[in-house]
């Protein structure tokens, strides 16, 4: 009677997880499918104004419908789609890189200049970020450059506090100690053992990043500081619907039925790898 | 407790400074002259020399760093470069609009988060668990203007149950201010319950397995009492903590609510000086944010004592 | 009449699809103002036994066969919120860590208040007039002034002063401590002893007390109950089983105990450790490290009606079929 207790239920334990990232990944693969192949799959050129297919209702050809000046709204979004999720990915992966390096340096050095950076850090943390990424637009000048280093000093601070604490914490690990011993340089120790260790970590906070990284473009597209127009924008997508919402309320929903659709499937990937790796997480 | 809060405030001095510092230099690294873009590009040399005088401009920058702190100390945020008028009379006017949208959104989001959290946790892996668990992903997949934009077409534009135009109401009118503010806050708390509600979840799922609800389950306690009295008030520290953090993302949520449903508050003052490149006013603004946050912090701090009686002033 | 009786219980884990015997097939009673010791290595099934009883079982553990009667009310036929009007009123608790066994964020008084309300229904104003008078009963100095403290404000033995205060605060007929002093100093100890002594004597409680000290069975207790893997593999008065220890187990632990009249040098500690439970063997639980195992041991669990079940009961193979006695 005495049974055997196999490693197998531990699988199962990731299901809820497991589900999640699959539809998370489901859902962005479609997504970046769209955005990657928009110019062949778009039926319309999203820049083409037509005076005389203004407002046109959902049809076989204007799947979506078209705008104020006549374009197609369904071709406009898969083109919004491509600026949305570059500057998403560009800015969460420029705020990764310096995130995770300065934080890793100045955790594993410490001392005076970890204080520093960190109360530097702090202060950035403290103020409001959407705030912050007006301002710093605004001041930069519009451009899709300009929005992807704003957001990525929105970010900046996550990752380096996630990469600094993983280093203190590392710092202290005795086969840190016998690395420094054997007389590994500080960069050899870095890259070979600090950067593997913190990697799954920075990964969870990347994903759940990008999410905020495309509410924080869409957000500023809608308030006027996305990318400088005639590119269709998400968010500027919404904004022109706005402005039509009480006669043609379409044009707002579907941009922002696909801003959605980004963030459920981001936030889908985020949230199961959250859980996937955290050892309390019971089903 | 008021020497706590005294204590408290000393504390701030250094970060609000730093803050005030970030705000005077953000101002000023801006590229192109204020003058040129106030004036226009035809201004006369002469022309230009004088507004640099009467800005100040025209001073060594310590000079003007040193006299923009000795304004702000006399409680002093400067004149608009473009109206003239006093940048703190422009602050004081909307803020009211903007506190009692966040205070508002904070207790729609806390009311709503907190015992979504508490059914999820209870029911945990259960159907409701999962339900919550998908409606708060749901949630937090909303960005702000997003969520706005849809519950203004439907609530107000299909049901009309709101006007359309929410600007502010004055404060003579409670319930036209009431009908105003009830969409936007809904819709800052909205987005702020699927947050509240993970909290809550994941705290009350730490605080169930504790000692001392062992404790309380052997006195005979009823089930609901331990979960809504025994267990939640212990939750409630971890709320409020996440108050404190979540206000600065608040903050950022309400300029896009301001935009939407067309409140006066401090986003749109930030919008609007940054459209008339209002660098005066940006830099108060600046602090306003700076001022506001802080104030939060220290209040969230308070509020912990309340809560948690093992903080002692 | 006896306060607790318990008859053939058996509490098991279902663990993927698996299921393990926590308690087996274990049977004792307690008399009114009579102590049980239940001692046993840790993981052997006392805390198991004791949340059986109380019916706080782990959601993967449930009572499977046997009956518990608490002043004959079969508590394995009670249902869960007809527990709650059971537990804190019949049968009182005390655990074995103070510092977490209290809610933080509630003042002492309220939690001391609680049960009285809910079980003897008095008034706020009088749970507080009774609260003020248990926390004196347990001799919580100034205790009106504390009765707004909050457990942090409390030292450990303090702190299990205010438990037991709330575990009697009903008059319960049974108190179940769960190594109750097993996390305070040496000094402390003594005195909440001492305390639950008297408390037991005043209000004619049955306790059933866990521990692995074998010094305060010898004090406290007038039974003792010796646990092994989840059997009850022993059960005598107090100076029955100090004088004569006949398992093979209760003959390790005892000779494992310093002892006045002994040289340390005969001190012996039993070789290898508890089964797990995913791995019990199917006979007798503590063959695998008794000096005594036959071949017998190893097929069948010796059988748990040995002897008288009040005087002195054993559980072993040696003591069936006139095996040898070694004293």
């Amino acid at each position: 009677m005495s049974a055997v207790v196999t490693p197998r239920h531990r699988v199962a334990r990731l299901a809820p997880g497991r589900i999640a990232i699959v539809a998370g990944v489901a859902i962005m693969a479609v997504v970046i499918f769209a955005a990657v192949f928009a110019p062949i799959i778009a039926p319309h050129d999203p820049y083409a104004q037509s005076m005389l297919a203004r407002f046109r209702p959902v049809s076989a050809e204007y799947w979506l419908g078209t705008d104020q000046f006549g374009r197609d709204t369904f071709s406009r979004i898969l083109y919004g789609l491509q600026i949305t999720l570059w500057t998403a990915f560009a800015s969460t992966a420029l705020a990764m890189v310096c995130g995770t390096a300065i934080g890793i340096l100045s955790g594993y050095h410490g001392g005076r200049v970890d204080r520093w950076v960190s109360a530097a850090n702090d202060l950035l943390m403290s103020f409001p970020q959407m705030v912050a990424g007006i301002i710093i637009v605004a001041l930069l000048g519009p451009g899709i450059t300009n929005l992807i280093i704003a957001i990525a000093i929105t970010a900046f601070p996550a990752f380096y506090r996630m990469a600094r604490s993983a280093a203190l914490a590392l710092r202290e690990r005795d086969y840190i100690d016998a690395c420094r011993v054997l007389g590994y340089s500080d960069i050899r120790i870095i890259v070979r053992h600090l950067l593997p260790e913190t990697l799954d970590d920075i990964i969870i906070v990347a994903t759940l990043w990008l999410a905020t990284a495309v509410r924080t473009e869409s957000s500023l597209a809608f308030i006027g500081l996305g990318a400088p127009p005639p590119a269709a924008t998400l968010g500027g997508l919404v904004r022109d619907g706005f402005d039509n919402l009480l006669d043609y309320p379409g044009l707002a929903i579907w941009p922002s039925l696909a801003i959605l659709i980004v963030m459920i499937g981001l936030n889908l990937v985020g949230d199961g790898l959250r859980d996937a790796n955290d050892p309390r997480a019971t089903a | 407790m008021l020497r706590f809060v005294g204590q408290r405030l000393l504390t701030l001095i250094p970060t609000l400074f730093a803050v005030l510092t970030l705000a005077f230099v953000l101002v000023r690294i801006v590229p192109g002259d204020p003058a040129l873009i106030i004036l226009g590009d035809q201004a006369t040399p002469e022309a230009i020399a004088k507004f640099h005088e009467q800005t100040g401009l025209s001073k060594p920058i310590w000079q003007q760093y040193l006299a923009f702190l000795t304004q702000l100390i006399q409680g002093d945020l400067g004149v608009s470069m473009i109206s003239n008028r006093p940048v703190l009379t422009s602050v004081l006017e909307v803020l009211p609009y903007t506190l009692e949208l966040s205070l508002a959104g904070v207790f729609v989001g806390v009311a709503l988060g907190v015992p979504l959290g508490v059914v999820a946790a209870r029911s945990n892996g259960g159907w409701v668990d999962w339900f919550v668990r998908i409606f708060t992903l749901g949630g937090l997949s909303f960005p702000a203007f997003v969520s706005a934009v849809l519950m203004l077409l439907v609530f107000s534009v299909m049901l009309g149950w709101f006007p359309v135009i929410a600007s502010g109401k004055p404060i003579t009118d409670p319930w036209g201010r009431f009908m105003s503010l009830a969409l936007p806050a809904t819709n800052l708390g909205f987005v702020m319950m699927a947050y509240v509600a993970r909290v809550t979840r994941g705290g009350m799922m730490n605080v169930l397995r504790s000692d001392y609800i062992r404790t309380a389950r052997a006195k005979g306690v009823p089930a609901s009492r331990i979960v809504w009295k025994h267990a939640l008030r212990n939750v409630l520290l971890a709320v409020v903590t996440f108050t404190g953090l979540y206000f600065s993302v608040l903050i950022g949520n309400s300029v896009l609510t301001e935009i939407v449903f067309n409140r006066p508050g401090l986003g749109k003052l930030v919008i609007g000086a940054l459209e008339r490149r209002d660098y005066t006013l940006l830099q108060g603004l600046v602090v306003a944010y700076a001022v506001l946050v802080v104030v939060v912090n220290a209040l969230t701090d308070l509020c912990y004592r309340f809560v948690d009686p093992r903080v002692k002033a | 009449m006896s306060v607790l009786v318990v008859d053939d219980l058996r509490t098991s884990l279902q663990i993927n699809g698996g299921e393990y015997h926590a308690v087996r097939e274990i049977s004792f009673s307690i008399e009114e103002g009579e102590t049980l010791a239940v001692v046993g290595e840790s993981g052997c099934g006392k805390s198991m036994l004791a949340m059986s009883i109380m019916r706080l079982l782990p959601s993967v553990a449930s009572i499977t066969a046997g009956r518990i009667l608490l002043d004959s009310l079969p508590i394995e036929a009670v249902s869960e919120t007809g527990m709650e009007r059971v537990r804190g009123a019949k049968i009182g608790m005390v655990f074995q860590e103070p510092m977490t066994a209290l809610n933080p964020v509630l003042t002492v008084g309220e939690q001391i208040s609680e049960p009285l309300r809910d079980h003897l229904g008095l008034s706020r104003r009088e749970a507080r007039k009774a609260a003020i008078g248990l926390m004196e009963k347990v001799r919580i100095p100034s205790a009106a002034s504390r009765y707004s403290s909050y457990p942090h404000e409390f030292s450990g033995g303090m702190r299990q002063r205010v438990v037991i205060a709330l575990a009697i605060a009903c008059h319960p007929r049974l108190l179940i401590a769960d190594e109750p002093t097993t996390a305070l100093d040496v000094t402390v100890q003594r005195q909440i002893l001492d305390l639950l002594d008297v408390l037991r004597t005043e209000g004619k409680m049955g306790m059933l007390l866990i521990t692995h000290n074998l010094g305060i069975v010898a004090g406290h207790a007038d039974r003792v109950a010796v646990m092994y893997g989840g059997d009850l593999v022993e059960s005598a008065t107090v100076t029955d089983l100090f004088r004569n220890p006949a398992h093979p187990y209760s003959r390790a632990l005892l000779a494992s105990l310093p002892r006045v009249d002994r040289d340390l040098s005969e001190l012996a500690s039993i070789p290898g450790r508890v089964p797990t439970l995913v791995n019990m063997p199917d006979g007798c639980r503590f063959m695998d490290r008794c000096p005594h195992a036959m071949e017998k041991c190893n097929s069948m669990p010796p059988p748990a009606d040995v002897g008288d079940a009040n005087l002195h009961m054993v559980r072993c193979w040696l003591y069936v079929q006139g095996g040898e006695h070694a004293a």
